[in-house]
């Protein structure tokens, strides 16, 4: 599952289905939810989850999410390195697990995903997978294009390196260094004391039908397991399992001499046997808390996502009075689909998914530029790419529903911006040469050339047939601010369609030369 | 106010223009028909050859065009690494006659194959993503088929840099290593429209092997391409006319922008065959710059009547 989630990721060649990957991500808790509440999909992923976890604790921690699944790797590797020891139990810092998830859920009701993103451990795996990982794949995979050309095997080729020295690439690599430090330090400490996941996930997991527990009768304090446990939920003096921080790698099953750990029903082995685990026994705000999830999801079901939709969009209704109506030159844009920066922003957890399955890289984790707060959002970059006329992978892959999936037809008249023309920047203004990059490149005919002095053409805008792709700004020449840039829509609007006349020229019934 | 006059002046010569089109022709010479063609057909001693076709199928008109020129012995020896450079600029379909047709490409990979080629390379630095350009003019697959390599145009380390021998402006570029290197280069274009050079053919599809073509775009764009010539001169240039884009190009909306013409230029002229392909767009050769500049340079002919052209009617 680690595997499948880290090729999707790191792609090199944008070749994997956009239904494997948003389903895949899809089967994440953050992702899932979110996706639920921005009517684009009905948060069956978490429903599964929540009940797995009620059933046998935290399943998610231990087979589905991604950060979950590199820490234990880099656990392996640590371990097959130098012997980690006895990491001692550690009790838990309960302080910190509840006001990050105390936290993340606040904010989430008031800014949407974005505050749920900083945490969720799909959206950290993703972020680090789509900067740091793939660039290392895509290098890798080109020191191998020579050779694989060489053998005849067809197909391999270059592609260009993602890797750029910026704040958000930088603070990514930070990121990864952080969480791979904990990893070898202390195995699943980011799990137990940081992730908002895994402490809702373990809060329920307390509650589990089936427990993990330890039985004194058994146990000689050997201390055997405390080499494997990689979530230091073992505390040998009382003999107990903390449950609600087992990332259920059951390692202690297998390394107990004495078979003393027990993988068991509560409620009927341990009930019996001491009289006090009844307490922990299923408790009816676990419970309720399901049923509330499984009626929203009902509710979901029967309204259709037209209820959450209008909610949210009469909030961000009320935000655009506040601002302007046209381009704005500061606005970062955002992919067509997205609605506009406020829909976008509430419903985004920066997991890089879109940047890696966008074939033309236009897409990437920005710096400053939503603010501080969205940091490491995608944006399109217009230095770098354009956004391709006929594509829109970016919404097939978003598993969120940040980026809506829109048919072809409807994205190629989404207007995410709009572009600006400065004909006193323009090579064949300032230098009397032709040059024309930026309407030969528009695919909508919103920059065409008119004839200007001596035989040249100019290039003239109709902003009405703008779609904001960003071709003419990538394609401008001229240095360093570019004669023709575009800029954003806080509302993506509707380009119009321009209505085409038979062609002018007819074809000459013989040579004409 | 001047612009304005200017402008009406410019449309009402280009309106006579138009309308005059269909008088002149009566006055042409008579064109040669596919039974005249069998004139001696061997290269005239001094004037280059254009050939001219109409009226047929890419892939027929292509050897009728080649059998005028000595056949494709002529220009691909056995063992020989042969690149044949189509436009691939943009992810459209065919039908929206942005890109070269795939039918020709595929006759000529063929040729080249029977011929006796060691290998056919195909690429386009493409100005579209460049697998889904590969991928939607149907080319890709096309010479793939066939036995062609489909080479990255997108890799800067394919690129090496050279200076340009006769370069006015253009003094060194990066170049694709397939461009510099192969035994045979051939040139294989599709007429369009471009909002910025008037029309693109020969000339101007040699930017699709050049690495930086913003240089060239802020740097005198048609002088660039002019000079790019004396780098080196395809080894044959085929125009691809069959379906030519006549508004919005170079990239177009849709297939309504293109018009039937089923013509097919061949020379190993660059500049001859577009100085013929200009007038098949209405154009005079001298109103595309590059085309004059390239004549000036002496890569190429632009004056049609200093060329041997072979008007051929397949119908």
């Amino acid at each position: 599952m680690g595997l499948t989630f880290f090729l999707v990721f790191t792609d090199a060649w944008e070749r994997i289905p956009s239904q494997v990957a948003q389903t895949l991500a899809r089967t994440q808790f953050v992702p899932s939810i979110v996706a639920h509440v921005a009517g684009a999909g009905l948060a069956i992923g978490a429903g599964f989850i929540l009940l797995a976890t009620l059933l046998w604790g935290r399943v998610y921690c231990s087979v589905l999410c991604p950060l979950g699944l590199y820490q234990d790797f880099i656990w392996w590797l640590r371990k097959k390195v130098r012997s980690a020891g006895r990491l001692p139990f550690m009790k838990e810092v309960r302080a910190l697990r509840w006001s990050v998830l105390v936290v993340s859920l606040a904010g989430t009701l008031v800014s949407g995903g974005m505050a749920l993103a900083w945490f969720d451990p799909y959206s950290l795996f993703g972020r680090i997978s789509s900067t740091v990982f793939r660039d290392a794949v895509i290098r890798l995979s080109n020191s191998l294009a020579p050779l694989m050309a060489q053998t005849g095997l067809p197909g391999w080729y270059h592609t260009e390196p993602v890797w750029q020295w910026t704040a958000a690439t930088v603070c990514t690599l930070i990121l990864l260094l952080l969480v791979t430090a904990l990893a070898v330090w202390r195995g699943r400490l980011y799990c137990n004391t940081v992730c908002p996941v895994g402490t809702l996930l373990g809060w329920l997991a307390n509650g589990a039908r089936w427990q993990l527990r330890l039985q004194s009768t058994r146990c000689h304090k050997c201390a055997r397991c405390l080499e494997a446990c990689r979530a230091q939920c073992i505390d040998l003096r009382k003999q107990k399992v903390d449950f609600s921080r087992c990332v259920l790698c059951l390692d202690c099953l297998a390394i107990c001499p004495e078979q003393g750990f027990q993988f068991a029903r509560v409620g009927t082995l341990f009930r019996s046997a001491r009289g006090t685990e009844s307490e922990t026994i299923p408790n009816p705000g676990r419970r309720s808390f399901l049923w509330t999830f499984l009626s929203g999801l009902g509710a979901r079901i029967v309204t259709g996502p037209s209820l959450f939709a209008e909610a949210s969009g009469s909030k961000e209704s009320d935000t655009a009075d506040l601002v302007a109506a046209g381009p704005i030159a500061s606005l970062p844009i955002t992919p067509p689909g997205s609605k506009g920066v406020h829909h976008f922003l509430r419903h985004c957890t920066a997991c890089g998914l879109c940047v890696t399955a966008c074939p033309t890289r236009v897409l990437e984790p920005a710096g400053l530029q939503f603010g501080l707060i969205a940091f490491l959002r995608p944006r399109m970059n217009y230095h770098r790419s354009y956004c391709n006329f006929d594509c829109h992978r970016c919404g097939k892959v978003c598993p969120t529903g940040a980026i809506h999936a829109l048919p072809l037809a409807e994205k190629q008249l989404t207007k995410v911006g709009e572009a600006i023309l400065k004909l006193d920047l323009c090579v064949v203004v300032r230098q009397g040469t032709d040059c024309a990059a930026c309407s030969e490149h528009c695919p909508t005919q919103a920059v065409t050339t008119k004839p200007y002095r001596d035989q040249l053409r100019v290039p003239e805008l109709h902003p009405s047939l703008c779609i904001g792709c960003g071709a003419c700004e990538y394609a401008c020449p001229v240095r360093p601010e570019r004669a023709i840039t575009v800029q954003g829509f806080v509302h993506h609007g509707k380009a119009e369609r321009r209505v085409d006349t038979p062609p002018p020229v007819r074809p000459p019934a013989d040579f004409p030369f | 106010m001047k612009t304005r006059r200017a402008f009406i002046k410019t449309s009402l010569a280009a309106g006579a223009a138009l309308s005059f089109h269909g008088l002149e022709r009566l006055f042409a010479e008579q064109t040669r028909s596919e039974t005249s063609a069998t004139q001696p057909s061997g290269p005239s001693a001094a004037q280059t050859l254009l050939v001219a076709v109409r009226d047929g199928e890419r892939a027929v008109m292509l050897n009728r065009a080649l059998a005028e020129l000595g056949g494709i012995q002529a220009f691909v020896k056995p063992g020989q690494r042969v690149l044949i450079k189509p436009n691939i600029g943009w992810d459209v379909p065919p039908e929206r006659g942005a890109n070269t047709h795939p039918e020709l490409v595929a006759r000529l990979v063929e040729l080249c194959f029977e011929a006796g080629a060691k290998s056919v390379s195909v690429f386009d630095n493409t100005v579209d993503e460049w697998r889904r350009a590969y991928e939607s003019s149907g080319i890709e697959a096309a010479a793939k088929q066939r036995g062609a390599t489909m080479v990255n145009g997108k890799d800067e380390s394919l690129y090496r840099n050279v200076t340009v021998p006769g370069g006015v402006t253009l003094k060194e570029t990066q170049v694709h290593r397939l461009y510099l290197d192969s035994d045979v280069v051939i040139n294989v274009p599709v007429l369009k429209t471009h909002g910025g050079t008037r029309i693109t053919a020969c000339l101007k599809n040699l930017m699709g092997v050049v690495w930086d073509r913003r240089f060239f775009h802020r740097t005198d764009l048609h002088q660039c391409i002019a000079d790019f010539l004396t780098v080196r001169k395809p080894d044959l240039n085929i125009l691809d006319a069959y379906h030519p884009m006549v508004r919005n190009g170079p990239r177009g909306r849709s297939p309504e922008d293109c018009v039937q013409m089923r013509t097919l230029l061949v020379s190993t002229d660059p500049v001859a065959v577009d100085a013929a392909g200009a007038k098949l767009l209405n154009f005079e050769p001298d109103q595309v710059a590059h085309i004059p500049a390239a004549a000036k340079l002496g890569v190429g002919i632009a004056d049609l009547d200093q060329l041997d052209v072979r008007r051929i009617r397949m119908s």
